[in-house]
């Protein structure tokens, strides 16, 4: 039987580096080895302290200024001007070392928008709303960190109203393409068809009737400056969102079916009325357990497994469930119960390292992540060396080499449906690893040792792993002159699970390629007295080729 | 006319060999005979391209029923094709029934070529039942070949796994020298597609999207590490091995990929410079050099078109538009290249979408999800025409989709006349894969091209051959085995097996037949010689009256073993080492040790793998002192190690 309650023991290293595995993108000994110390429950309260962003927002390459809220017109183009935000969202993944960013990219994955379409401007609004949402943003009654917030700002978005055609759907020409989504993807889920056009927890005709419900709203070009457009700006999440049109809305009663207890929806009598009838749509479907059984599910597979067994529906789904119900939707109180739960350390039944542990596979993000905060790898400055920063280092290398080549094109995912690895049976992380993305998940320890991009020409803007020096100084080994410490040391840190003795021994043999332990006593303090490295270099590097590309290392 | 005289004649002539009941036979002189078998001549060449077309392509503006024009317009008043001027639809056949004629949208120019050429057929209206109008539903339901009524994402397989497993079970997961090539490829999409999903939910393919070919292996070798010595049995485990066994699969097929690639060309042809113009260059490429995949799948993405489908005023043009041109002008060029290098007669190329559009426009320039539509086959081997009529555009239902009662045919209808009529399964095959339920469509393939039910994979059906099967294989001791079995002898004195290498054939053994007999006998026999390198076995039997039938030859690959990688640690050993070896290949071989005066001390066999071995050697007992380490095996030549003793 899976067990949701909490699991109290002091975590150690083992599970701290689980937990923090699977909730953020930096990984530091430092961050490890306090983490090792506390409780499931300290360390979640740690995770869920406020992130703060080291830049309240990204540089313009050119002008070398704010361009989003300090309202200044930025000089690059707009293909330009998103790759800065995107890039900025990811140097501050990497910064932070509570759960925000991964909790935001969790919401991403759900609340798709490719962001080849729209403004810059526009697709900061739209990573702004995860941000309050994993911040748990509040505005008098107005929170945040419900999950039905955020649905219902998602409405009103103008990247999504652009990108599921909500601009288009009007009351002479209904768009059904973001009602389908906003019921199969955002919210509630399909259950099994059960007929024709009949999803069980909705049917063909809701999408027809929630697509009437939904006309009318109008994106609003996102104007320069804080809050974008006064006229325009939300009063709950203070972000320019799009607008009602009354006159393109369908102003008929909207009827649903049983799966929605024949709920007759009211039609708006004016522009105000729109947002009435809007939140009356949301919150029919957030009335449905099947909304909160299928949220359950998606916090369950990113942050767990996505092998959900009925005994796994009934003993950590159903009580995931219960939380969103009973506390209208906050997903951080469902996170931090499953995140603590015996469950989530495997630590439920006599066999605590056959379940959890190790069992899903990184995404590529995840492994570049992780090698750059655990091997302390600097980026170029966002400001000295914004060119390298935001053009070579996080677009040309980071999007298009290291995610987007192996098969995780960062925030222009080609579907709806988003990454394959979160929603597509059977594989689901697996779906991170095949013929089309090995080479160049593989290839990122060379990109990080060379300094070049590897897989196209050009260089990535200067980030390099000295991985001598880091060696020399890390206190991650206890020992560098013993080879056998040296490669213990390495892996502790990095694999989900401690290997067996042969596991080590193989990557002790591929470091040492015949010295002996003795020989490389000697290599090592040759360097230490001389600083000349020539002898070390390349046994080290290929030490460190071999365990970045390990199947352990793939593995979360 | 009694079967045995059939087999007089075999080997007589020189035909290429084909492939019956998993046993290569020549072709015979028996006129009657040669007709049934040339039949079977190159069905076992053949291969499918699958192209999806994602996002849900909008039939209606892809082909126009020309008989309803006037209600066809009136339903897209903005989005509809003119039916004169400029950008007008194109009356694909004019010579058919007015009720079965159709306009096809003016992109699509060379699909009217092709179907003159005789190349190319549409089906009209298909689908299936209890229809799914989610992207993501319908698209597990077309690749997964299941319908609304069975649940989306049931059992995570899809209809080409089960073929495969099912039709090629010694090749599925099992690349070898006799089939080297992966049954499956894809390409476009870095997804693993879940067609390609047997039912243990393995994908039984190779995905190059993206990748150079070219480049493949050069880039795959050296990547990655070694497997586990010791499996997990564990989630984690499991997850190990799975990166493991891809690690593997896309190792062996990367090189072989490489190989048929850079051994391939195309011709002059010119396909577009597009994603899919691209895939399907690489496909003609891999073809022409070789390669026998069975199913290639292909993908192009952009066909949800909820606006901004056509340009407003000129619905000719835009979106949907460019994305028929470039699907029927990267066919066209795909089809002429495989004519120009000799391959015309092997590729069947079916196109299909996971629905089709809502038969009304939504006045956002686009179109709605629907639900049936087109598909479409090309090939020399298919037989051109229209399957189906037109719809009625007045049979739809509130919301603009097509009625129920408007679906012509379920698209497995489609795929299991493919797999039957082209690839040559059986309904023995085809129940497991779940498609036998479905009516078969006649005229899909040309009749001279239709397998006939003898030659069906697989088959069990009585055969006018009395071998049931001859394999060779390589034992653990580098043997080569030898096993064949009859099923009806009559007058056969005795069988030989043959070996040849660089074109010189040498007798390796003599069985003597076990005499007249109707029921199975089973024989044997070993080479205890192997040459290194690729050698053929074959079997001849040979009659009283001396009459030969012979089977197909059979590689074996025996690689020269290489040690990679050999050494002692620690040393000096204390109470035990370890002794560490990289081979090629798997060897029995026994580890001796001996002392200063020759004495040996130890005698340790050894079970080397092929990849990273280590191997553990006691020695506390021994005395202090130098030992000389010998590893013998007949393949391997080691120079004699050093071990110093010391405590």
């Amino acid at each position: 039987m899976a067990s949701i309650a909490p699991y109290t023991s002091v975590l150690g290293h083992r599970h701290a580096m689980h937990l923090l595995r699977r909730t953020t993108f930096n990984l530091s000994k430092s961050i490890i080895d306090a983490c090792a110390l506390s409780t499931a429950e300290d360390a979640l309260e740690d995770l869920f302290a406020v992130n703060s962003l080291n830049l309240p927002e990204p540089i313009d390459v050119q002008t070398l200024e704010h361009f989003i809220n300090l309202g200044i017109e930025p000089t690059s183009n707009t293909s330009n001007q998103k790759s800065y935000v995107l890039s900025w969202w990811m140097e501050e993944a990497l910064n932070d070392s509570t759960i925000a960013h991964k909790l935001e990219f969790f919401l991403h994955s759900i609340f798709i928008t490719n962001n080849s379409i729209g403004q810059a401007r526009e697709t900061y609004d739209y990573l702004n709303l995860f941000r309050l949402s994993s911040t748990r943003y509040t505005n008098g009654s107005f929170e945040m960190d419900s999950y039905k917030s955020l649905a219902l700002k998602m409405i009103t978005d103008n990247a999504m109203l652009r990108y599921l055609n909500g601009r288009e759907n009007t009351s002479t020409s209904p768009n059904e393409n973001f009602a389908r989504e906003f019921f199969e993807l955002f919210t509630i889920g399909k259950g099994p068809q059960i007929g024709v056009g009949n999803y069980t927890t909705y049917t063909e005709d809701d999408i027809v009737e929630g697509a009437k419900l939904l006309t009318g709203w109008i994106n609003r070009t996102r104007i320069l400056g804080a809050g974008g457009d006064p006229n325009y700006t939300d009063p709950d999440t203070q972000i320019q969102r799009g607008d009602p049109q009354y006159s393109k809305h369908d102003t008929t009663d909207k009827h649903f079916s049983s799966a929605f207890n024949s709920r007759i929806i009211t039609g708006a009598v004016d522009e105000e009325d729109m947002w009435r009838e809007l939140s009356d749509y949301v919150n029919m479907i957030f009335d449905s357990d099947a909304t909160a059984i299928n949220i359950a599910k998606k916090i369950y597979r990113y942050f767990v497994s996505s092998k959900i067994s009925t005994e796994i529906e009934t003993d950590i789904i159903a009580p995931l469930a219960d939380t969103l119900i009973n506390n209208d939707y906050k997903i951080s109180l469902a996170i931090k119960q499953l995140l603590k739960s015996e469950h989530f350390y495997d630590m439920d039944d006599s066999n605590s390292t056959d379940e959890i542990i190790g069992s899903v596979l990184k995404s590529p993000f995840e492994m570049l992540t992780q090698t750059m905060s655990f091997f302390e790898i600097e980026r170029p400055n966002y400001l000295t060396d914004a060119d390298d920063h935001y053009n070579r280092w996080y677009r040309n290398t980071v999007r298009y080499v290291i995610t987007s080549m192996a098969g995780m094109p960062i925030f222009y995912p080609d579907s709806v449906a988003g990454y394959p690895a979160y929603y597509q049976e059977p594989g689901y992380s697996r779906n991170w690893f095949n013929g089309a993305t090995l080479i160049a998940r593989y290839k990122q320890p060379e990109i990080l040792l060379t300094g070049n991009r590897i897989l196209l020409s050009g260089n990535n803007g200067g980030v390099q792993l000295d991985f001598v020096k880091y060696v020399k100084k890390s206190l991650v080994f206890s020992d560098p002159y013993d080879s056998q410490a040296l490669v213990d040391d390495l892996i502790y840190y990095l694999f989900p699970e401690p290997p067996l003795a042969d596991r080590v021994q193989y990557f002790l043999d591929i470091f040492l390629d015949g010295l002996t332990q003795i020989n490389w006593w000697d290599e090592w303090n040759k360097y230490i007295l001389t600083g000349d490295d020539s002898n070390v270099k390349l046994p080290l590097e290929t030490l460190f080729k071999a365990v970045l590309t390990s199947q352990e290392y793939g593995l979360k | 006319m009694k079967r045995r005289k059939f087999l007089k004649n075999i080997g007589k002539i020189s035909a290429a060999p084909i492939l019956l009941n998993g046993v290569g036979l020549q072709a015979m002189s028996d006129s009657s005979m040669l007709n049934f078998l040339t039949t079977c001549i190159g069905v076992g060449d053949r291969s499918i391209v699958v192209l999806f077309l994602k996002g849900g392509n909008d039939g209606l503006n892809t082909i126009i029923p020309i008989d309803q024009y006037s209600t066809y317009i009136g339903h897209r008043p903005t989005i509809g094709l003119p039916d004169s001027g400029a950008g007008a639809y194109i009356n694909l056949d004019t010579t058919l029934s007015i009720t079965d004629q159709v306009g096809i949208h003016p992109a699509m120019a060379n699909f009217k070529s092709m179907y003159e050429a005789g190349k190319a057929r549409m089906i009209q209206a298909v689908g299936y039942p209890t229809f799914n109008q989610s992207h993501f539903g319908s698209s597990d339901l077309w690749l997964g070949g299941r319908d609304g009524s069975q649940g989306v994402g049931a059992s995570g397989d899809g209809w080409i796994g089960r073929f495969f497993e099912n039709a090629y079970p010694g090749i599925h997961s099992n690349p070898n020298i006799e089939f080297p090539d992966p049954l499956g490829v894809q390409l476009g999409d870095r997804k693993a597609s879940l067609a390609f999903h047997d039912c243990s939910s393995v994908y039984e393919a190779v995905n190059i999207s993206g990748q150079d070919p070219a480049a493949l292996y050069g880039l795959l070798n050296g990547l990655g590490t070694a497997p586990h010595d010791t499996p997990l049995a564990s989630e984690y485990g499991y997850e190990i091995d799975y990166i493991t066994d891809v690690e593997n699969s896309t190792n062996v097929y990367g090189q072989r990929i490489t190989d048929v690639y850079n051994a391939g060309t195309n011709s002059n042809v010119v396909y577009p410079n597009s994603s899919l113009g691209n895939q399907l260059t690489t496909v003609a490429k891999l073809l022409s050099g070789g390669s026998k995949t069975k199913v290639f799948q292909l993908h192009r993405g952009g066909f949800d078109t909820h606006s901004n489908q056509v340009v407003a005023g000129s619905t000719s043009t835009g979106n949907h538009a460019n994305l028929l041109s470039d699907v029927f002008n990267s066919i066209k060029a795909f089809h002429d290249d495989l004519t120009n290098l000799g391959v015309g007669n092997k590729v069947v190329t079916v196109v299909f979408s996971e629905f089709s559009r809502r038969i009304t426009e939504n006045g956002s320039i686009g179109t709605d999800h629907g639900n049936y539509g087109p598909m479409f086959i090309f090939g020399d081997a298919v037989e051109p025409g229209i399957s189906g009529t037109n719809f009625d555009l007045t049979a739809i239902n509130g919301s603009g989709n097509m009625n129920v009662s408007e679906m012509q045919y379920d698209y497995r209808s489609v795929l299991k006349t493919l797999l039957q009529d082209w690839m040559g399964a059986g309904s023995d095959i085809l129940i497991p894969t779940q498609l036998d339920s479905y009516p078969l469509i006649s005229g899909l393939i040309e009749s001279n091209e239709v397998v006939d039910p003898s030659c069906y994979l697989g088959s069990t059906a009585p055969l006018p051959i009395e071998l049931k099967y001859f394999e060779a294989y390589l034992n653990d001791e580098q043997k080569v085995e030898l096993e064949w079995a009859t099923s009806s002898e009559i007058d056969t004195q005795y069988f030989e097996i043959i070996r040849q290498q660089d074109n010189e054939e040498i007798l390796i053994s003599r069985v003597e037949a076990k005499g007249d007999n109707i029921t199975t006998q089973v024989y044997d026999a070993i080479d205890e010689n192997p040459l290194i390198g690729i050698s053929y076995y074959k079997l001849r039997s040979v009659d009283i009256d001396g009459a030969e039938q012979h089977s197909d030859w059979h590689a074996i690959e025996i690689k020269e073993v290489q040690i990679e990688h050999i050494k002692i640690y620690p040393n000096p050993a204390i109470y035990d080492f370890n002794l560490v070896l990289t081979t090629s290949q798997s060897r029995i071989a026994i580890l001796e040790m001996f002392d200063f005066s020759g004495k040996m001390v130890r005698s340790v066999p050894l079970n080397i793998e092929e990849g990273f071995n280590k191997f553990r050697v006691e020695v506390a007992d021994l005395p202090i002192g130098q030992y000389i380490v010998k590893i013998n095996s007949e393949e391997f030549d080691i120079a004699p190690l050093q071990v110093l003793v010391n405590r």
